[in-house]
């Protein structure tokens, strides 16, 4: 057994801090500059603001804007100083992670399949459990009362959580077929022959969602049921025009990753960012009026310290998906090859249950409606949350826990 | 009958429309930026339309013959 309290380390988030800082910044510029057309109704709102624009107008035009340009510059500027005054409340924060990881039951280079389960009966369900590459795998573990892992366990069902690590000397040179034959197929193949009487149901998490497809189209056979929660599948599907030509900038993608030798956190942070401009702004300011002795001020850091603790994408591995999930969508056209063969899952007759919560903004629902649509035995299912509350938010525990825990021991 | 606002609260109103706008259009940004761009054509050719239109009158008819 392994304690993590050594994850106590000098926080730099939000990441990339300084593009959360002009991001808001940004916005409170710009409000100015549209004051005065809004003011005199010469802003073009968007369709599902006309209304509200409209009321406010009319207020708007109960002052002069020489009066109302400083209100709404000090207003703008107290927000972005609680904004920061809640990053520096942040970076003080005493919590740190102290959850004691278990012993690995399998490993090859940086990664370890982690055995939740030694308390569970033999004979019990086992849920082989596929986190993304870019993310640490103890999301799904989080910290009492928000350990997915955990509450499987408490309901009889054995988990065995993939943890990735941080890639290794040997990793930095995969691609994603590496990932396959050396970690995922034969982790797999470890935990069907020590647990012969036990089911298997593989569940995957995000992007580990979308390789638990490509693992089941070879191995399932050795599978009971096949569970993505907010997998990306379809990769065009919702992906705007903006996003399609920065993805198809090959040269620029190139030198980027040749030049740092994969895609660097604060990159794929980047992308997360431009999802919601105000994102930081809002919740940090949310933050810094919470009491820093509260749990729900120490539930925010446990979330905000594992959202700014990614890791970095392997070059290869990078340039895979962009190029043929995000530039062919190979997954979604049937044209991604592993293990030899096309993943197709139109060829998977396990049973499978698909996850998409309904306020992802992190993966599209559309995107991962896709995979529903090409499984023929699909059932689907919409969490009333978003991407990451579904599996570690407060009501987690009665939403999609119990959601698995009753789709595995139906 | 309604008293007039406080600017505090308008200008708060406004910041918070205004992010509503920026988040909405980083999340659907083809459809947003289109929109956007045909209403400020719009507004544009509104502008137009009203600086061709000649001035109005500065002085009344009235003051005029009042020699």
């Amino acid at each position: 057994m392994s304690s993590q309290s050594d994850q106590k380390k000098r926080r730099i988030g939000p990441r990339p801090l300084g593009l959360h800082l002009g991001l808001a910044s940004t916005t409170l510029t710009s409000s100015l500059g549209a004051l005065p057309l809004a003011k005199n109704g010469h802003y073009p709102w968007l369709p599902e603001l006309k209304a509200e624009a409209e009321e406010l107008k009319t207020q708007l035009q109960e002052f002069e804007v020489e009066a109302l340009l400083p209100e709404l510059a000090q207003r703008g500027q107290t927000l972005v100083s609680d904004m920061m005054s809640g990053i520096e409340k942040y970076h003080s924060h005493p919590y740190s992670r102290n959850k004691t990881q278990p012993s690995p039951f399998w490993s090859h280079g940086s990664a370890q399949l982690l055995d939740y389960g030694k308390a569970v009966a033999a004979g019990a369900p086992i849920a082989f459990i596929v986190p993304s590459l870019i993310n640490k795998a103890y999301i799904l573990d989080l910290k009492p009362e928000r350990s997915f892992v955990d509450g499987l366990a408490e309901a009889g069902i054995h988990p065995y959580l993939l943890d990735w690590g941080e890639p290794g000397e040997e990793e930095r040179g995969y691609f994603l077929e590496d990932y396959f034959q050396n970690i995922l197929l034969p982790a797999l193949d470890f935990v069907a022959k020590e647990k012969p009487t036990s089911p298997i149901h593989l569940l995957g998490y995000c992007m580990g969602g979308t390789l638990a497809v490509a693992q089941a189209s070879v191995q399932q056979d050795k599978i009971a049921s096949l569970i993505a929660l907010a997998s990306p599948w379809n990769f065009h599907e919702g992906l705007n025009s903006g996003a399609r030509f920065m993805i198809s900038q090959n040269e620029t993608w190139d030198s980027v990753l040749n030049g740092f030798g994969e895609m660097p956190v604060d990159l794929l942070q980047t992308f997360f960012a431009s999802l919601d401009p105000n994102l930081c702004l809002n919740k940090f300011r949310m933050f810094n009026n919470l009491a820093m002795d509260s749990t729900r001020a120490e539930e925010f850091v446990a979330l905000e310290d594992w959202l700014n603790d990614g890791i970095p994408l392997v070059k290869n591995v990078a340039a895979e998906c962009f190029s043929g999930w995000y530039g062919d969508n190979s997954s979604y056209a049937g044209n991604w090859h592993i293990n030899g063969n096309p993943v197709r899952p139109q060829t998977l007759s396990i049973p499978s249950l698909i996850a998409v919560p309904t306020s992802d903004r992190i993966v599209p629902p559309g995107s991962a409606l896709g995979l529903a649509e090409q499984l023929p035995n699909a059932t689907v299912i919409n969490p009333p949350s978003g991407h990451i509350g579904m599996v570690a938010g407060s009501r987690a525990k009665v939403g999609l826990w119990q959601d698995v825990i009753d789709w595995i021991k139906r | 009958m309604s008293s007039k606002p406080n600017i505090s609260d308008v200008a708060d109103a406004f910041f918070h429309l205004w992010q509503k706008q920026v988040s909405l259009l980083a999340q659907s940004p083809d459809d947003g930026f289109a929109h956007l761009v045909s209403e400020g054509q719009k507004l544009a050719a509104q502008f137009q339309n009203s600086a061709l239109e000649p001035e109005p009158e500065r002085n009344s008819p009235t003051i005029k013959n009042d020699k």
